[in-house]
Parts: C-alpha cells; structure tokens; sequence
C-alpha cells in the first residue's frame, strides 16, 4: 500500500520521499486545494468513498493507508 | 489546513427587522444614485459605457422570483448529483418549493426571526435562504465553527432557528439544549416541512408588498481580528449586486457552482447572478469530484479563490507531466502565443480538452490573485476576470469586464456604487451594495463608516474608473523616514518563488535601526529545502532575494530573512493572521529598547 501511494505520489506530484509518519498536510507542500485533489486520485485509485466530514482525522500517510484499508475491508 | 477551509468564510448577524440602514446619508444615496452614478461613471470612464449589456432592473427578492418565474418557468434552473443520480429542477419547480417553504415559516410562526443555516452545498439551501428572507432574517454559518463558536453565535446574533444537515448534525447536537432555539434536520424534514402546496401566485400577491430595504440577510465576517461580526444587508443590497457582474460579461448556461454557499461570494454572485439571468446553475457537491464535474456537466463559466484557479492550472500542468506531454503542451501554448500576435486564434481547437469544451469564463475573488495566472489561462483560451468585493458590500465592489479585462486591476467599480480613495490610500465605498451596519454593534457600525462612506479597511487607487488593490491598510509598514509600503507588494513577489509555501514581510528593529525581514515557510517537499538553503553553501533563496530586491525600492528591500517552520495560523477563509506575528510599526521600537533593556 505504501508502495503505492509513493507511484502515486511521485507520478503526480514528484514528491518520493515519503513514510508512514509523513504529515500530507504539512509536509508534502500541498495546499488545501492539492490536497482534496490527492483525495480525488486516491479514490480513483483504491476504488474507494472518503467522506470529507473524515478529511480532518487524516493527517499522515499512516492514517491514509488504515484508512483505506478498513474502507477496503 | 482544514479541509475545503481554502473556500470557507465566517459571517453574521442583526437587530431590528425592518432595518433602517444604521447610515442616513448612506440610505439617501442608495436611494437616489442612480442617474448621479451614471453620470459620474460616463465622466470618469469616457472610454467604457456604463455597462456592456442589457440586464433587467429587479429591486427585491419578490420582483427576483417573479421575474424568473415569468420568463424562464421551463428552463432548468439547478442540476446536482447525489450517490450518481442526477436531479434536475426547473425554475417552475425551483419557485413552487420556495412558494411552500415560505407558507411553512408562516404556518409555524417562524416570523421575524434569524434563521442559520448550518449546511454543506446542496439544492435545498437555495429554497430555504429564498423563502426566508421575506418575513425574516437569513444568517448562513460557516460549517467549519467549532461547537463553541456556533454556540456563542447562535446567543450573541439571536438565531431562533437553525436548520442543520446530517453532514453538521453533530456539532448541531453538541449545542447547549434551549427552548429558544428550534433546530430542523434538511435531511430528515425536508420533504415534509414542503409537502403542502401552494400556488405561487398567492406567494408573489402576497409579498407584493415587500420593502427592499428591509433588513434580509445577517452575513458573519470575522476578518483577521477573529472577532464576529454581523454585516446587516437589505435585499436591495443584495439583488442590485446580484445584477451588477450581469451586466460586464456575458455568461452562458451551464455554471458549475464550486464556493461554498455560507461563503457571501459562493453564494450571491456564484449561485444567485446565474439564476437572475435565467441560467442553469449545477452544484458540485464535493470539492474532490472537480474534475469529474467539469467534464459531466461541461460548464461555461465558474466562480473561484485564487487557491483554486492556482490548483486548477497545476492540475492541468500535472496531468500533462503525468501523460509526457508537458514539453508538447508548453510548444503549443508558445506557437498559439506566436499566431495570435498575427490575429490566428487557434486557441479552442488545441486546448479545449485540458479542462473541458465550454469552459470560458473563470470569475476569481476574495484574495489577491497573482496575475500570472490572468496570462496562463489567457493562453489557453480562457478569461480569468478578476473582481474585488467585502461581506458588508454583498459582496461586489468592482470586476472586470469581458470586453476590458485589466490585468492587475480589480476591474470597473460597479453600477450603483462609488468608490473614492481617502487621503491615506483607503478605499471607501457608498452606494446601493453597501451594509446598513453590524448588527447590535453601534460602536463598530460608527468606527466603518466615515462621511457615509464605507471604510473597506484596504488601501488602492483609481485610475480611469478602474481599481487597483494594493494591500490592507492595518497591515501597511509605515517607516519611521515617512515612507510607507504594503508588505503584500513584496510577499507576492516571494511566494512566486517555487519552494516558498507561506511568507510574511514585517518590520523590525535591530540596534537601534529598522528593518524588513521576512519569515518563510518553505514547501515542505525535502528537495526544494535542499534547493533553497544548501545550493552553493549560500543558499538559493539568498539569491533569490536578493534578485528580488533589485527590482524594489531601498525602503521595501528585506535586509534578513527567517525560515519558519510550521505553517501561519489563519482565519477560516485562510488570511493568515498578521497580527499574531508582527508588531504595529510604533511598538518596534519600544520591543527593541525592552530587549535592550533585558
């Protein structure tokens, strides 16, 4: 899942150097615009609904993959 | 950086229903300008006639509704897609729901009284916010206030009714339980509270009657004091504003409505102008289906902050990167450049699919607007025309026009209005857009006006009818030389630097002598760091400033600079709040004796 989200991310955004722990809101240079682009592409992506009232409790990329996965589930 | 808070404003309230504009002088001129204002433009603006289209004068909600219920009864007035499934409703449909809502208040004593709305973008805020504004006082909220800044709001601007979605349930939920406060759920009510019929006929004899300087709409603007206010705005405000960016540009149907609706900008000029003028308007019901709605509902023309015409073009950048194309797309945009010196516009044919077919107008306001990216979308075939309004003016100041789009400029003061530049540079504004007062704030109310003149707070100048907005006035770094300059001449200049994310210009004193630094948030991407600090052991964005000061006066240069890094606290429209990181140019000198002192 990792993995994926780092194609994903350097496709889109040339960003590569990510972890767990990077904040994507404030470490990745996204503005708030960006970001709720990023949401768009994950769920295309992942196949996947992020309801936005959830935007606020998604603030690294660790949150982002557990939350995908327990969507996915 | 909350989410969708790049779009958000935070707005308020009132006192007396039948409003009497708190400005005498004010009123009077409202209601006497127009031919004196046509006048004066025909005189200042010899070049541009008053206005380049014929638009039809409504001067309330009630000649609103009636006029588009006549003309346009079968057309589609609002498209939306909910769970995948489209609905469409015609204006009929559109002023039969407004008709029945208006019938409930009535029926259910809900007169003369605050009504908030506390929704996320759907149909149904239309409805409401339209039928509540003839017997009493509409009051968008912003979602995003926590449960104290709503519960206190709710108290101190006398909301009585608050009408709530699943979506904000909660936090209506959280509110202390009171008596005095009835709450409706838009999901679950809805369609009972609008089952009675009604015929719109008795609905329009029935607010024949209607004042048009009635006190209708209580907009909240917190500014970046963080203090609420409550802008008091008569539906004359509103409705002439409504017209008034009618009356510059042509617009086609569809439009894509994208501002959120609490937003005074996301909801006259975006959502109500397009319905004056008989056009469809689709809602897009989450920030994140963007681009899925541009190409499915293949809008003419949207409205946006400068945040989301930035992100719109680095989208479309980012997509041609993603399918290599990005050197092909910079050689067309340079060959089309090319021919249309030569007067060939092939501009259409070429980029058409970068966003969608009918794409032509983007309307941009509610921040400074680079612009660079008036140029970017030019080249590729659409108008970015640029405007400048305030929650107390509701909200339209100026905007350009299609037919003289100034780049830089905050476009042609607007019918009905005038705009006059004080002797320090501020810009004040009278006329048929502007509030009657804050509600229940005498003191404020008489601190924002001044000759019956609104006091915008911004400073500028006019130059053949045409506004320019160079900066906040509270902000402006005044030099103990004399010399004065807005920080946001210089901040624009570095946040055109890539790797700046957030800056702040201020001045300071350092032994005894002054200086402007700048504190910079960096993008947070590591290479850009690297770039900006490490390049040549001094450091790019050491160069780059000083690139950048050679192209300022001696008095604007920044003498140091200061990389910060966390990101600036800011208020919900996303201002940074200046005032928690800089000092009043007065009080440098005294924190510098104090540090002396220590």
């Amino acid at each position: 899942m990792l993995n994926q989200l780092r194609t994903l991310l350097k496709e889109n955004y040339h960003i590569d150097d990510i972890s767990t722990e990077t904040n994507i809101k404030t470490d990745l240079g996204l503005t708030s615009f960006d970001f709720i682009n990023l949401i768009a592409l994950i769920e295309d992506t992942f196949h996947i609904e992020i309801d936005e009232e959830k935007y606020h409790s998604i603030n690294t990329v660790g949150d982002l993959i557990k939350y995908i996965e327990d969507t996915k589930k | 950086m909350p989410p969708e808070a790049c779009l958000r404003a935070t707005y308020n309230f009132r006192s007396e229903h039948r409003a009497k504009p708190a400005n005498e002088e004010n009123r009077r001129f409202s209601e006497c300008c127009t031919a004196d204002m046509e006048k004066q433009k025909m005189k200042k603006e010899k070049h541009m006639p008053p206005s380049d289209y014929d638009v039809v004068k409504y001067e309330n909600f009630h000649e609103l509704l009636k006029g588009i219920y006549d003309n346009y009864s079968e057309r589609t007035a609002i498209r939306f897609r909910k769970n995948g499934k489209e609905t469409s409703i015609s204006y009929d449909a559109l002023i039969r729901q407004i008709s029945d809502l208006y019938y409930f208040y009535k029926k259910n004593d809900i007169q003369n009284s605050n009504i908030g709305i506390l929704s996320e973008n759907r149909y149904e805020y239309i409805t409401i916010y339209l039928a509540g504004v003839f017997e009493n006082v509409i009051a968008p909220i912003d979602r995003e206030l926590t449960v104290d800044g709503l519960a206190s709001l709710i108290e101190k601007f006398d909301i009585k009714v608050l009408f709530y979605t699943d979506k904000t349930k909660e936090k209506a939920d959280a509110l202390p339980q009171k008596d005095t406060l009835r709450r409706i759920n838009i999901d679950a009510a809805y369609q009972t509270i609008t089952q009675e019929h009604y015929d719109p006929d008795a609905f329009f004899k029935d607010t024949e009657h209607t004042d048009s300087h009635k006190f209708s709409v209580l907009a909240f603007t917190s500014g970046t004091t963080g203090i609420v206010k409550g802008a008091m705005l008569s539906q004359h405000n509103i409705v002439s504003n409504l017209r008034a960016p009618l009356l510059y540009m042509h617009l086609e149907s569809p439009m894509l409505q994208l501002l959120p609706m609490s937003h005074m900008y996301g909801f006259h000029p975006d959502l109500l102008s397009p319905l004056y003028n008989g056009d469809t308007v689709c809602i897009n019901m989450a920030l994140k289906d963007i681009a899925k709605d541009f190409k499915y509902y293949n809008p003419y023309y949207i409205g946006v902050v400068p945040v989301m015409l930035e992100g719109i073009y680095k989208n479309i950048i980012r997509e041609a990167r993603r399918q290599k194309k990005e050197k092909l797309l910079y050689g067309l945009i340079k060959l089309s450049n090319g021919l249309r010196k030569c007067h060939i516009d092939i501009r259409r044919p070429l980029f058409q699919n970068l966003i969608n077919k009918r794409l032509r107008i983007i309307v941009c306001g509610g921040a400074f607007l680079d612009p660079v990216y008036v140029d970017r979308f030019e080249e590729i075939g659409i108008t970015v025309l640029n405007g400048y309004g305030m929650t107390e003016c509701a909200p339209l100041i100026s905007v350009n026009r299609d037919r003289n789009n100034i780049r830089g400029s905050a476009g042609a003061v607007i019918e009905g209005t005038k705009v006059k530049i004080a002797d320090d540079g501020e810009i004040l504004v009278k006329g048929w857009n502007v509030m009657s007062g804050y509600y229940n704030d005498k003191e404020e109310t008489e601190l924002s006006f001044v000759d019956g003149y609104y006091k915008t707070g911004d400073i500028g100048y006019l130059e053949d009818g045409i506004l320019y907005v160079t900066g906040r006035k509270k902000n402006l770094i005044i030099l103990k030389n004399g010399k004065n300059f807005s920080p946001e001449a210089v901040e624009k200049k570095l946040l055109r630097l890539p790797y700046v994310k957030e800056c702040l210009v201020m001045a300071d004193v350092r032994n005894s002598t002054e200086i402007i630094i700048a504190k910079i948030l960096l993008d947070g991407n590591a290479d850009n760091q690297d770039k900006a600090c490490n390049d040549s052991g001094a450091g790019q964005l050491k160069k780059d400033i000083e690139a950048i000061n050679r192209t300022l006066p001696s008095y604007m240069r920044i003498d140091d600079f200061e990389i910060v890094s966390e990101e600036f606290e800011k208020t919900s429209s996303q201002k940074i709040i200046r005032s928690r990181y800089t000092l009043p140019t007065e009080n440098t000198i005294q924190k510098d004796e104090k540090q002396k002192e220590l």
